[in-house]
């Protein structure tokens, strides 16, 4: 079948409980990064085509194995703890100004939200998604926060640069110009 | 939910629609955002004056729900909202300072763009959920705890070794507790010694004829001092080496010596501390 390489890479991903930085893998298996990261791929594309039941996937920053989507409802009734609660719309909110003003302080969470962010951060924070990242230089030293790795797991997503554009989401004329009504700034 | 359609006073029907409404707002912009987005609401029919008159029936119906920190931010957005409208209904440009005016736009374009902003991650936080639903499609092996938990647990039992859990156990289930003891080492001792005592009335008394208590300890700091010196006074007239008198009730004592001279007082007991 494949190289003794392949196998090897194979053989430490099945056993890794989280994903494998490339680096690792370079080192275990002395060779390059970049040899590794093309191995991977190689063996990712060879899952998908012989339609096996695992996906080879690059995920927060490493290489992983996970079921494939299709047979979610199989592992489903075998994973006996479920899936992770669902996240409130307001959480869902936060998580995003987190993720994509990251680091952000509380403080600023909460002017772009319009409300007091204390309560959800503290979720966000019991959850995992988002950790503290550093201070604020200025006066008071706020604390400031940012996504974690869990998050990028969550998502499915290898890094934050994967994650949508915010532009993505800004909205479209035809929303601006009914806000733009609604505080009577469409007159003068 | 109904919607504020036609005629009758609009503010009066969009507080109906809230009685409606199951969902909790989240803050002054999620119910600006909500009142002006709303689906069936046609663009021409959103209205300043609708809109601040269904954000006051709002407060209306919730501000006693509300806790004060939130209820201060609804404040801050209704006053402008509440500008912007009054400045509507105002029959022209009389009697409005230029800089009130520009004070005021400047107030609703910061609101206009903070709602947009707002949106903005409404939106993205909704995308960020379909990816995590999809993402969740797909299980990871998960062996042992997650790494977060990790962390959190200390091995209680580290550096515990089975003669610690049999000692555990002894004291467990051993009968009586121990008796409780006072301690005292923490109280200053003041070493004063009976012997000392006497050996300073010894050195005093013979042949200086009757001396009261007073003078025999004048000069003594402490109160102990004083009571080893009584107990001393005491000792000596134990042994019949003076006599003690007292003339008045509550007067001075007036020690003698009466002992043979040479005479030494016999061991006596001593107290400790």
């Amino acid at each position: 079948m494949a190289s003794e390489t392949a196998r090897a890479v194979e053989a430490v991903l099945m056993v890794a409980d989280e994903p494998v930085e490339p680096q690792l893998l370079a080192q275990l298996l002395e060779l390059s990064p970049a040899r590794v990261e093309e191995l991977c791929e190689e063996l990712a594309a060879a899952h998908e085509t012989e339609d096996r039941g695992f996906v080879l996937v690059r995920v927060a920053g490493g290489w992983r194995f996970q079921s494939h989507p299709d047979l979610a409802a199989y592992v489903e009734r075998f994973v006996l703890d479920g899936q992770p609660a669902r996240l409130s719309p307001a959480a869902l909110e936060t998580l995003a100004i987190v993720a994509y003003k990251q680091p952000v302080s509380r403080a600023q969470v909460a002017v772009i939200r319009g409300v007091n962010a204390d309560a959800v951060m503290r979720t966000l924070s019991q959850r995992g998604y988002v950790e503290e990242v550093g201070r604020d230089p200025g006066p008071g030293q706020a604390v400031l926060y940012g996504t974690s790795r869990l998050f990028l797991e969550r998502l499915g997503v290898d890094s934050l640069t994967d994650l949508p554009p915010l532009g993505d989401f800004v909205p479209g004329p035809d929303v601006v110009e009914a806000l733009e009504r609604g505080l009577g700034a469409d007159d003068t | 939910m109904v919607c504020g359609a036609g005629g009758g006073p609009a503010g009066i029907v969009l507080a109906v629609s809230y009685a409606v409404q199951t969902g909790v707002y989240e803050g002054p912009f999620d119910v600006l955002l909500h009142l002006i987005l709303r689906d069936e609401v046609d663009l021409y029919e959103i209205s300043l004056s609708r809109i601040v008159d269904g954000f006051l029936a709002y407060m209306d119906d919730v501000a006693a729900a509300l806790d004060l920190e939130v209820t201060t931010e609804f404040l801050v957005i209704a006053a402008t909202l509440v500008d912007l409208k009054a400045r509507r209904l105002l029959p022209g440009p009389v009697d409005v300072e230029v800089d009130e005016e520009l004070a005021l736009f400047e107030q609703r374009d910061l609101l206009l763009a903070r709602l947009i902003e707002a949106k903005t991650f409404r939106d993205a936080g909704k995308a960020l959920e379909h990816m995590a639903q999809a993402a969740s499609r797909s299980w990871a092996r998960t062996a042992g705890l997650e790494e977060r938990f990790v962390a959190l647990a200390p091995d209680l039992l580290a550096g515990v070794s089975p003669a610690d859990l049999h000692a555990a156990w002894v004291r467990v289930s051993s009968p009586a507790p121990p008796p409780p003891r006072v301690v005292l080492d923490h109280v200053a001792p003041i070493r004063v010694s009976m012997e000392e005592a006497v050996d300073d009335l010894m050195g005093r008394l013979p042949g200086a004829g009757p001396l009261t208590f007073r003078a025999l300890t004048e000069g003594l700091a402490d109160r102990i001092e004083v009571i080893v010196r009584f107990l001393a006074v005491l000792e000596l007239y134990k042994q019949g080496l003076i006599e003690i008198g007292q003339a008045v009730t509550f007067g001075d004592l007036e020690v003698s010596w009466v002992g043979q001279a040479g005479s030494v007082p016999d061991e006596m007991d001593s107290y400790d501390g």
